[in-house]
């Protein structure tokens, strides 16, 4: 049973951490300029 | 040939009317060529098919730049330069933007952001700032100082985004608990975890509808986030006392599944009208005016604002008239932005505020009043339209619907006190509150008017504010503008130029390049460049015409056309160019059973020649911004729609129940209609009408399907069948039946009748 406890403690830290990641990425604004960000691989004439 | 058989614009791929070289307007053929030239055509593949029509003007007013460029020259390093971007769309313009600032001196580092319309440069001090905005807007795009406010729904995002977690983990120990788990010794901590991710949902997102169900009723408005707001309170304290009281499972789940989607639908909203807001400059009004002043005979650059009666004007080809001046020597003013004018006036004493000096000259004037009794003000500071207003339709439906779900509520209790005890009652009242969540329209209405917006927007059309495809439904009359709304506001020469001799062609060319005059800019456009000299040079007579001597003999273009030693060479007449599209579009608006007229500043007989040539009986010519007012005001029985494009029809538009324009040169009429056209002809208007006319029909159906579901389910939750599992089934899957309704809807037959009207597709023709 205890394994249970530890599952759900570890579920909700990666819960946590993506949480934050989402926010941190908000908070970047990375989704106004997701256009730009999506051509950058792609550029080759730099 | 390739040009010969397209029947699509070879820029931007809109339905050709009448192609003359595969273009649809010289905006497209002259931006085509210049990617041609800068080897930029991987434009196109990045882009797709479709783009949007260069429908901007040339000639700008740039004084704004000068601060900017100063700020560059006296930068020690790196300088950076924000500016704000008009016409951006999608990943091409931002790759276009790009290589274009790479090519400049000096240029470093440039972030284009096309969902603000904005940009931000890091340059070093050789850079050329006005070549190279002159290049970006020679390519369609409009550029000018940082002034958007930083009013965004990134909040709205981040809330969206942490709901849906909250709402999927608390589904996967909702899900434990249903499988079993809530008898064992892990029950009452997973029912403690769903507990605490609705909290968590209500604090997050349930907030959002708080706050703006209370501005609402501050404002004295019935918005439909108050039946939201009001679902979410209920529910929540209800399920939260008998979790608290007696350790129940409660509603937590289907309430957090409730909340993420309100959220998704709200942000579906905003999102489209957002970005179509953002993507014009920004409106300053008076602020935005700049003039130059001569102060110790140097000219200084100031706020309009700032001129007092007396001060000394210097104005430069294409610059506005700030208030009432007298002159220093007679010029020719174009008057078509303050009453609509087609054509350009020369005046010898004094010249009215809002005029354009349309010769090629810089002028001297001295101001009359000071800018604080300028007759600009009044135009300028008419109201802009709130892009947040709701509809009476929707009001009317918050109301009705709050006050029924209180009814039902109070009746579940009243009938689960007369059968059982008190916690019973509660436990039915709890299941109406959650099961009357208006969940099927706060998803599906939001999506059904992003697909229609998203729609509109490709074929041209940007919707500004939230309830017009509400008031669309509703049009029966459309009032146009006549200069720069039915026509496109330049003028196209008619004449037999192919009959001049090798010589007087040249003089001709020579001539009219030589002239910013609108009848000159029609012939120039007519015979093109080639021959043109710049070492010769041209004589400008205002109010006569512009002289020449080439070769031994004199030549003018005048009010009788073309002569040459004072002999007619060749008549000239210039009439105005209509949009391509705007005889057929009147008459498909007639056939539908619009109402079409015509109002204008214009002289009575211009009018006439207008309306004629596009099939309107009824139009008025010579009425002044009042005039226009006046009329809606007295004919507008909330069915009106205004298309104007000066600030002549800027009370007019402020008047009319729903209001758009194809002017998005200047961001003031903008920034005051409903909608904007990025097109070159008018025919996304009719769209938006079928389009708003039809979503108003799929809102009923879906309004209906979301009553009798209600219906249904309020009849369980009154027996006491209504369990939290029950719910947590139904309520995503009425959620989910009512936007596959939607989109089918609006995917369906029905629709590819009214997408058979977009401009862009091949069947346009036989639509008409």
């Amino acid at each position: 049973m205890d394994v249970i406890y530890l599952q759900i403690f570890v579920s909700l830290l990666l819960v946590v951490g993506s949480l934050v990641m989402f926010a941190f990425s908000t908070r970047q604004r990375e989704v106004d300029h997701a256009d730009r960000l999506s051509l950058l691989p792609m550029d080759d004439e730099k | 040939m390739a040009l010969a058989v397209t029947d699509t614009c070879l820029h931007c791929g809109s339905a050709l009317e009448n192609s003359r070289d595969g273009y649809c307007c010289i905006g497209c053929r002259f931006v085509a060529k210049l990617l041609r030239e800068e080897g930029l055509e991987k434009y196109y593949s990045l882009r797709g098919p479709t783009g949007e029509a260069v429908t901007t003007t040339d000639n700008r007013d740039r004084k704004w730049l000068e601060p900017l460029e100063e700020h560059v020259r006296e930068a020690d390093g790196i300088a950076r330069v924000d500016l704000d971007v008009q016409g951006l769309s999608c990943a091409a313009c931002v790759w276009l933007i790009e290589q274009l600032f790479r090519r400049e001196e000096g240029a470093f580092r440039v972030v284009v952001n096309p969902a603000l319309g904005t940009m931000t440069m890091s340059v070093a001090a050789l850079f050329n700032l006005r070549r190279f905005v002159e290049r970006i807007e020679s390519c369609g795009y409009l550029l000018g100082p940082t002034r958007k406010t930083e009013k965004s729904d990134r909040g709205l995002l981040l809330r969206m985004g942490l709901c849906i977690a909250f709402a999927m983990n608390g589904m996967v120990v909702a899900v434990a608990l249903y499988a079993g788990a809530e008898t064992s010794a892990l029950g009452p901590f997973f029912r403690a975890m769903t507990f605490a991710f609705s909290c968590m949902s209500v604090l997050v997102g349930g907030s959002w509808f708080f706050r703006s169900a209370f501005h609402a009723l501050r404002r004295g408005v019935l918005h439909l986030d108050l039946p939201i707001a009001l679902g979410i309170a209920l529910a929540f304290t209800s399920s939260a006392w008998a979790y608290l009281d007696h350790d129940a499972l409660g509603y937590f789940d289907p309430l957090n599944v409730f909340i993420a989607l309100m959220l998704v639908g709200r942000y579906l909203q905003q999102r489209v009208l957002e970005q179509n807001r953002r993507r014009l400059l920004a409106d300053d009004g008076v602020e935005a005016l700049l003039s130059r002043r001569l102060e110790n005979g140097r000219p200084a650059l100031i706020r309009c604002s700032q001129i007092e009666r007396g001060d000394r004007l210097l104005l430069a080809p294409g610059d506005v008239v700030p208030v009432e001046c007298t002159l220093d020597a007679p010029a020719t003013f174009s008057l078509d932005w303050i009453n609509g004018e087609s054509a350009p006036r020369a005046f010898h004493d004094a010249v009215p505020a809002g005029a354009f000096l349309a010769g090629d000259e810089t002028r001297t004037l001295t101001a009359r009043q000071s800018f604080a009794d300028s007759a600009l003000i009044d135009l300028l500071r008419t109201p802009a339209r709130s892009g947040d207003d709701v509809s009476t339709f929707w009001q009317r439906f918050a109301q009705l619907w709050t006050v029924g779900v209180l009814l039902l509520a109070a009746g579940a209790f009243f009938v689960g006190m007369r059968v059982s005890d008190p916690r019973a009652a509660l436990d039915r009242v709890t299941a109406v509150l959650i099961v009357t969540c208006p969940c099927a329209f706060g998803i599906a209405a939001p999506l059904a008017y992003q697909i229609v917006q998203a729609r509109l927007r490709k074929a041209g059309l940007f919707v500004r504010t939230t309830s017009f495809l509400d008031r669309a439904a509703d049009l029966r009359r459309i009032v146009f503008d006549k200069t720069g709304t039915l026509t496109t506001g330049r003028l196209v020469a008619v004449a037999d130029f192919d009959s001049l001799s090798e010589d007087a062609r040249v003089a001709l060319v020579n001539l009219a390049n030589r002239s910013m005059h609108p009848k000159s800019a029609a012939i120039a456009r007519a015979v093109g460049q080639k021959g043109f000299d710049e070492s010769l040079v041209v004589a400008e007579h205002v109010g006569q015409g512009i002289s020449l001597h080439y070769k031994g003999r004199h030549y003018a273009l005048d009010k009788r056309g073309f002569t040459a030693d004072h002999q007619l060479l060749l008549p000239i007449e210039t009439i105005e160019d209509l949009r391509a599209d705007a005889a057929r579009e009147v008459q498909a608006l007639r056939d539908a059973g619009y109402e079409v007229g015509i109002l204008s500043g214009d002289a009575e007989a211009r009018v006439a020649t207008v309306a004629a040539a596009v099939g309107i009986r009824e139009f008025r010519g010579d009425q002044s911004p009042s005039d226009k007012a006046a009329y809606i005001h007295a004919v507008d029985r909330n069915d009106t729609l205004v298309v104007g494009d000066g600030i002549n029809d800027g009370p007019a538009i402020a008047t009319a129940f729903c209001s758009g324009t194809p002017a998005v040169d200047r961001p003031f009429i903008a920034a005051r209609s409903d909608f904007y056209l990025v097109s070159a002809g008018l025919a996304p208007i009719r769209l938006a009408l079928e389009a708003a006319r039809r979503l108003a029909r799929v809102l009923r159906i879906s309004l209906g399907v979301a009553l009798a579901y209600n219906a249904v389910t309020i009849a369980l939750a009154y027996t006491g069948v209504m369990t939290p599992l029950l719910c947590a089934v139904l309520m995503p899957a009425s959620s989910l039946s009512s936007i596959v309704a939607v989109i089918a809807s609006l995917h369906g037959e029905s629709w590819h009748r009214v997408k058979a009207l977009e401009p862009w597709t091949s069947s346009t023709s036989r639509s008409s």
